[in-house]
């Protein structure tokens, strides 16, 4: 997921609402709570190169990893972000590897048949073996667990529609996955607020700031140029490649990757924006909790999210000290300040013994819908016979995103 | 997920792919006069989105 244009930080405002008194312990900030272990780091400004084989767009972990694949296969690849890198969801997300699970859970048989379905299913289960890999060979420190994710369902008719989806999740990410009635979903959750739901082991956690940081030094150590903060204008076919017109000046590359997701509109591409819906989503950290109750409302330390379309993800921290809230709090622009208040509610509905919790940190970034729900590669445009690819890279909500993403 | 889109997104570039990758080169939908900004309209799937979600849990 991407980083990087046209989105505005939420600068903490000087005066907060009443709804916020006593529910913000002293010294709350208004940025990503996972910033305190790994704040994306600046990068002194350099000369870029002249010419590079490829130019990512966007230092998020879509540019990332594809910068580090590229060096491994011995491309120059110069990554830019407008940002700093992984300043957007790729720091900001829940932190929950979801191994194709919103994918393998969409309506794909209707919009895609069968046949088609089947094989996108496959390539996004393939995601989960892949960043486990990723992980360890990079030995990238990120408090990576499989440990698995709940799926409350919100309702009854909800419940129906994961069991039918099950046996798919379970064949596509390789990892058992099964229904929890209602009864037993105490097992799951410390709440009684769903009406069961689905456990499916091929998931995981991790924490998703050191998680970028160690891509970015993992793909630097290949041989990867990261350049930051640098605004990419415009990127225009030249001879064989194309010129890109940077706040740091001109360079020249065989090949544009876009990577830009939620931060895509305002960007070098309106083709890739005009197909990208940005969507905010906002998350609270809760002050540090007495580690039984974590352990109570959170038995195996499990990653939840639920059915609603208005979706909830949550977890406990890392450490096992506090409880992390995702919800899309407000379909408009709001401040994090502002959505505070609101996401607590949604916790203390779920969570009654959170109900004197304070927060530390409320935080929002952008995740990107598609509107066929999906991933994409491809090429921009279309097919195209020119030897040297512009590429667009994409994501379906920010998964873990900040829904995760 | 984007950490496997990247990587293949990357693999395609450099041509080194040994298979298909089912998400390269699905059609991309857009919708007619979107530019990038759905400001405009994202209360009014939120509020229906909200809808629905009360819906669903009283039919249960």
């Amino acid at each position: 997921m991407g980083a990087s244009t046209g989105f505005a930080a939420n600068a903490p405002s000087g005066k907060l609402g009443c709804m916020t008194d006593g529910l913000l312990a002293p010294g709350f900030r208004a940025q990503p709570y996972w910033w305190e272990a790994a704040e994306p780091a600046s990068r002194a400004p350099h000369a870029l190169p002249a010419r590079v084989s490829v130019a990512v767009v966007g230092g998020g972990y879509a540019g990332l990893s594809a910068a580090l694949t590229l060096a491994r296969l011995g491309h120059q690849a110069l990554v830019l972000d407008a940002e700093r890198i992984g300043w957007g969801a790729s720091s900001r997300n829940g932190g929950m590897v979801s191994g194709g699970l919103k994918v393998a859970r969409g309506p794909l048989e209707r919009t895609l048949g069968p046949a088609r379905a089947a094989e996108v299913a496959r390539a996004c289960g393939a995601s989960f073996p892949f960043i486990e890999e990723l992980i360890a060979r990079e030995e990238i420190d990120c408090d990576y667990r499989r440990s698995g994710r709940f799926v409350g369902a919100w309702a009854a008719g909800h419940y129906a529609k994961l069991e039918q989806n099950v046996a798919r999740i379970a064949e596509i990410s390789g990892q058992p996955a099964r229904m929890v009635p209602e009864a037993a979903q105490r097992a799951f959750l410390g709440s009684d607020h769903y009406r069961g739901g689905m456990f499916a082991e091929g998931t995981g956690g991790l924490h998703p700031a050191k998680y970028a940081r160690g891509l970015a030094a993992a793909a630097e150590r290949a041989g990867a140029t990261l350049a930051s903060p640098v605004r990419v204008a415009g990127a225009a076919p030249e001879g064989a490649g194309f010129r890109l017109h940077t706040s740091a000046g001109e360079v020249r590359a065989d090949a544009v990757l876009l990577a830009t997701n939620g931060y895509s509109h305002g960007g070098p591409s309106p083709w890739l924006a005009r197909r990208l819906l940005p969507v905010g989503s906002y998350i609270i950290a809760t002050e540090e909790l007495d580690p039984g109750l974590v352990a109570r409302l959170f038995p195996g330390g499990r990653m939840i999210s639920d059915t609603k379309r208005v979706l909830n993800y949550f977890r406990p921290s890392p450490d096992g000290r506090r409880v992390l809230w995702g919800g899309r709090a407000s379909f408009g622009p709001i401040t994090a300040e502002a959505a505070a208040p609101r996401l607590h509610a949604m916790m203390v509905d779920v969570f009654p013994e959170l109900a004197p919790a304070r927060l530390t940190h409320a935080w929002t970034g952008n995740v990107a819908f598609t509107f066929d729900y999906l991933p994409h590669i491809g090429v921009e445009g279309g097919r195209t016979t020119r030897p040297a690819a512009r590429a667009a890279a994409s994501r379906w909500r920010a998964g873990s995103g900040i829904r995760r993403p | 997920m984007a950490s496997w889109i990247g990587h293949q997104a990357a693999l395609k570039i450099a041509g080194a792919a040994n298979e298909r990758f089912a998400l390269d080169g699905l059609p991309f939908p857009t919708r007619p006069l979107y530019r990038g900004n759905p400001a405009w309209f994202l209360p009014i799937v939120g509020r229906w989105y909200r809808f629905r979600d009360a819906l669903d849990r009283r039919a249960a």
